[in-house]
């Protein structure tokens, strides 16, 4: 299929990931549920952009559009995905499932249920590489290959096992190693270390720091720790409620944040505390509905520091720097008029 | 390995041996001379007195039950006073015709039942999926002799295509093949139902876990992620429903073998329980009860040979 | 105040019947099976008043006639007419259906509550005994028990009553477990109330509608169970018109009069398909989470 060849060929480009505007919502009975807003992000060649938001900010279901895994209920209105050339959003599924695995590929949250458990793992990765035209002889070592890059010791060996013969992370490892054995573009790891205790996330952080130099792709890190996205990625995009509200490099997120909603989040790691306390700081207040999606700015309602416009007026993203924007009517020229 | 196989025979003859007390049992406690009962009504006060004597039927009841128990055990099962011949081997010679029946019948049911069951949970919702529904339900609840009688009448009686009565020439495998065919869809067609029904609902478990959507992550073809990611998954309960249903699949064999006139063990229970002759029923019953106990078991190494993680336990 | 079991049992106690109609009435297969067997039942009540026949009265003149206009289903090998035996048919079905149920629930919830409540050794036992016959093949019980006793019409109910109890004493086993071991009935308990008490208060409400319903689901299982038996020749003796019976004359004479296993037949799958298309129905009351299968 030309299409399919089109898309699987490798173009230069400044931008692996552009997403422009994208508007996702799910068909409910309660009504459509709006849970991405006009969301654009990009992702450099080479970089690992963090996404950053608490549980129901959207960042799974953007992690399962890219890659067009949403269920069945699932609308997206507008927007598109540029990738290689091409709107992802635009593509059949055949063209979809070219792209899965050769040059998007996604490791998910949960990796006691991620894998097949009645299939050995070197049985998974050959299933992996169907499309690829070698002998299974030389499939076999490019499994082995990943599984020694991703850490696992005696790799030719484990290929007969079965998942459950490994621990969380190394199953963890393991479809990491599955997600990178064809080389891909771009990695979306989708809440890779959230399921894992303390010290495993910490080996995968610091392996999947280590693997970018060694495959030279992008990787797209979703994550609620703020910690670990600090430790890995290079820029960082605050998802709120559906709605990118600051992203910009790591340094400047964290040393100077814009928007009141980082600012806050960033004042709840327990870590900052520098005054012996009581009680834990929060956030006041619950994310609102999505359904009916509140006119003004999405965090009027817990914010601080919100403005009577707030409350009626959308911010636009504002620039503070080439690279650092916040959608905030307090950044605006006018400030608080 | 060895003690999960030991523990699932041991269950399995848990259940034979019960079910052998219950029969000691019931006979012990029908109102009547225990040596009529066992020999017929054919027999003769000789022929009693002397059963009376062999098989000590005056002696204490936990000996009796040691004795029955023990000549069940070495392969006795007791002499067929109308033909004299040993009721074990008129079991053997009856027991592989069942078996076949059985084997075609839930063979056929399985291979029409599974893929519909799989499709109706992939297309849910569609026409088929909701017509297989409903066609299924009218085919597990229509009882299998219904079945067996509207077939003949239609495929032997108005046309002629299918013969009716037996197995067919020994060594004619055609001949026995045409016998077989209305037989076992007399048998299969309320499991080609069930089957569908279950794999339905097992598969649409299956299709919503992580590692299917794992699998399409990767851009694995659908059909193999039905097969290898789904199907493969999905078929361990229904294994271990079939079993759970044997009693069910020996009971529509029964049927099927009286109507069919075809030898068996359904045939030999019938004919044996019309005219009274209790040992040979007695030796029937606990061939089906060992079949069906085994049922359970069989079941279980299918899915720990199918199952990696049942073998890890082991 | 008794202790809920599950919250799917609420509905059927509070004012269950309205809950009931609205269900089974959106639901167009649970529609047909209603009406089928309403059908069954009606002929059933009223079938002395509705034969057009006597279906004893033997006509040898009129034997093997072919439905026509003044025999519906024909005449069988005694001349009797078949729609006449049908109809008489349905009231044996009835009868000998809801009372060996009958008989079964009760028998299966006080054994139930023994095992329950009594000793270790004998829930044990009972569950031993009652799995074993659970798992047997119902014919075949049936055609041994027929052996030893005798074809009739209580060997036959007693073979129902036999094969249908296990079920009705898991059920109310299970409850009784969970719900003696809750945490209210140990509070009460510690207030002196005795197990009399917590099992007429607490348990019995909260057992009877889940048993009911599976009860109704026994039917169709217990209809062809008669059927077949007296079919082999072992259940109901003659010249009872069970459709059983029926089936089995037309069986020997099927190429003479094919009719009359036609006539034999179709009672049966009414009466079975009406009884699970409505049972089909009735089962998500029982667990709402399970979507219908069909």
């Amino acid at each position: 299929m030309a299409v399919t060849a089109a898309v699987t060929r490798r173009e230069p480009a400044s931008h692996v990931l552009a997403i422009r505007d994208l508007n996702v919502a799910f068909r409910t009975d309660a009504g459509p549920v709006r849970v991405l807003r006009d969301v654009s992000v990009d992702i450099p060649r080479g970089a690992i952009v963090g996404i950053v938001g608490e549980s129901g900010s959207g960042k799974s279901t953007l992690a399962l559009t890219i890659l067009g895994l949403l269920p069945g209920n699932a609308i997206v209105s507008s927007g598109s995905i540029g990738f290689g050339g091409h709107d992802l959003l635009g593509l059949s599924l055949a063209e979809l499932q070219a792209l899965r695995g050769t040059r998007i590929s996604m490791v998910f949250q949960d990796p006691m249920t991620s894998l097949n458990p009645v299939r050995s793992v070197g049985a998974q990765m050959l299933d992996i590489q169907y499309r690829a035209e070698q002998s299974n002889a030389r499939k076999r070592a490019i499994a082995a290959n990943a599984l020694k890059m991703v850490g696992m010791p005696d790799a030719e060996r484990q290929l007969a096992r079965y998942p459950h013969e490994f621990s969380g992370g190394m199953r963890q490892r393991i479809a990491i190693a599955m997600s990178l054995l064809q080389k891909p573009e771009l990695l979306i790891a989708d809440e890779p270390t959230t399921a894992l205790d303390v010290t495993m996330e910490a080996q995968i952080l610091h392996l999947l720091r280590e693997l970018r130099t060694e495959i030279n792709g992008s990787i797209l890190f979703i994550s609620h720790n703020l910690g670990a996205v600090a430790e890995l990625c290079d820029s960082v995009v605050v998802l709120y409620a559906g709605e990118v509200i600051e992203q910009g490099p790591v340094g400047d997120i964290f040393a100077r944040p814009l928007h009141p909603y980082t600012k806050a989040l960033l004042e709840c790691d327990p870590a900052r505390i520098a005054v012996a306390t009581r009680s834990l700081p929060t956030i006041k207040g619950d994310v609102p509905s999505l359904i009916d999606v509140p006119g003004g700015c999405i965090f009027a309602s817990r914010c601080p520091v919100a403005l009577p416009r707030c409350g009626s007026e959308h911010p636009e993203s504002i620039q503070r720097s080439p690279s650092h924007s916040a959608r905030c009517h307090l950044l605006s020229p006018s400030g608080g008029r | 390995m060895l003690i999960y196989a030991i523990q699932r025979i041991g269950l399995a003859i848990l259940i034979c041996l019960t079910s052998m007390v219950m029969l000691f049992t019931a006979l012990k406690l029908i109102p009547g001379d225990p040596a009529t009962i066992m020999l017929g009504s054919r027999a003769s006060p000789e022929m009693k007195a002397r059963i009376t004597e062999e098989l000590g039927l005056n002696d204490p009841i936990p000996v009796q039950l040691g004795t029955f128990i023990g000549r069940i055990v070495q392969g006795d099962l007791g002499t067929d006073m109308w033909s004299r011949r040993p009721v074990s081997w008129i079991v053997m010679e009856n027991l592989p015709y069942t078996l076949i029946l059985i084997a075609v019948g839930l063979g056929w049911a399985a291979l029409l039942g599974i893929p519909l069951g799989c499709y109706s949970a992939i297309r849910r919702n569609t026409f088929i999926d909701k017509f297989t529904g409903v066609l299924s339900v009218g085919t597990i609840s229509i009882p299998s002799f219904v079945v067996a009688i509207y077939l003949i009448l239609l495929f032997a009686i108005e046309l002629g295509w299918l013969p009716v009565i037996g197995a067919g020439e020994k060594g004619d495998w055609g001949d026995q093949a045409r016998h077989l065919v209305m037989p076992s869809i007399a048998l299969g067609l309320g499991w080609v139902g069930y089957l569908s029904r279950i794999v339905r609902a097992s598969m649409l478990e299956v299709m919503g876990e992580n590692h299917v959507r794992t699998a399409r992550a990767f851009g694995l073809p659908e059909l193999k992620i039905i097969r290898s990611y789904a199907l493969r998954i999905a078929i361990l309960p229904t294994i271990t429903l079939l079993a759970v249903a044997i009693g069910g699949l020996l009971s529509s064999a029964v049927f099927v073998e009286a109507i069919f006139a075809r030898p068996g063990i359904g045939k030999l229970i019938v004919d044996a329980a019309n005219m009274r002759n209790f040992p040979v029923v007695q030796g029937g019953v606990l061939t089906t009860v060992a079949l069906f106990a085994l049922a359970m078991p069989i079941s279980d190494f299918l899915i720990a040979w199918l199952d990696p993680r049942v073998r890890s336990t082991l | 105040m008794s202790v809920p079991l599950s919250d799917a049992v609420k509905p059927i106690a509070a004012g269950g019947l309205a809950l009931l109609w609205r269900r089974i009435a959106g639901d167009p297969l649970g529609l047909l099976g209603l009406t089928l067997v309403l059908l069954v039942v009606l002929c059933g009540i009223f079938a002395p008043y509705i034969v057009p026949f006597d279906p004893f009265k033997i006509s040898v003149p009129a034997k093997f006639q072919p439905p026509s206009l003044e025999h519906w289903m024909g005449t069988d090998n005694l001349g009797r007419d078949i729609f006449s035996r049908v109809i008489a048919g349905s009231r044996i079905v009835l009868s000998v259906g809801i009372s060996t149920i009958a008989m079964a629930l009760v028998i299966g919830l006080f054994l139930g509550l023994v095992a329950g409540y009594g000793p270790r050794w004998l829930d044990n036992l009972l569950m031993l005994v009652f799995d074993s016959i659970y798992s047997f093949p119902t014919v075949i019980l049936g055609l041994t028990v027929a052996t030893l006793l005798g074809a009739s019409v209580a060997t036959l109910m007693l073979v129902v009553v036999v094969v249908q109890t296990p079920a009705y004493a898991r059920l109310t086993r299970t409850a009784t477990l969970s719900i003696k071991t809750s945490e209210y009935v140990m509070a009460i308990r510690a207030l002196g109330a005795s197990p009399l008490r917590i099992i007429a208060v607490h348990i019995l409400p909260n057992v009877i509608g889940p048993l009911l319903i599976i009860a109704s689901m026994d039917i169709p299982s217990v209809v062809a169970l008669e059927a077949g038996l007296t079919f082999l020749g072992l259940g109901i003796p003659p010249p009872a018109p069970s459709w059983g019976r029926i089936l089995q004359e037309g069986y020997s004479t099927i190429r003479e009069a094919p009719w009359i296993v036609v006539a034999g037949g179709i009672p049966l799958i009414i009466t079975t398909l009406g009884f699970t298309f409505l049972g089909e129905s009735l089962r998500d009351l029982l667990d709402p989470r399970l979507r219908r299968v069909v």
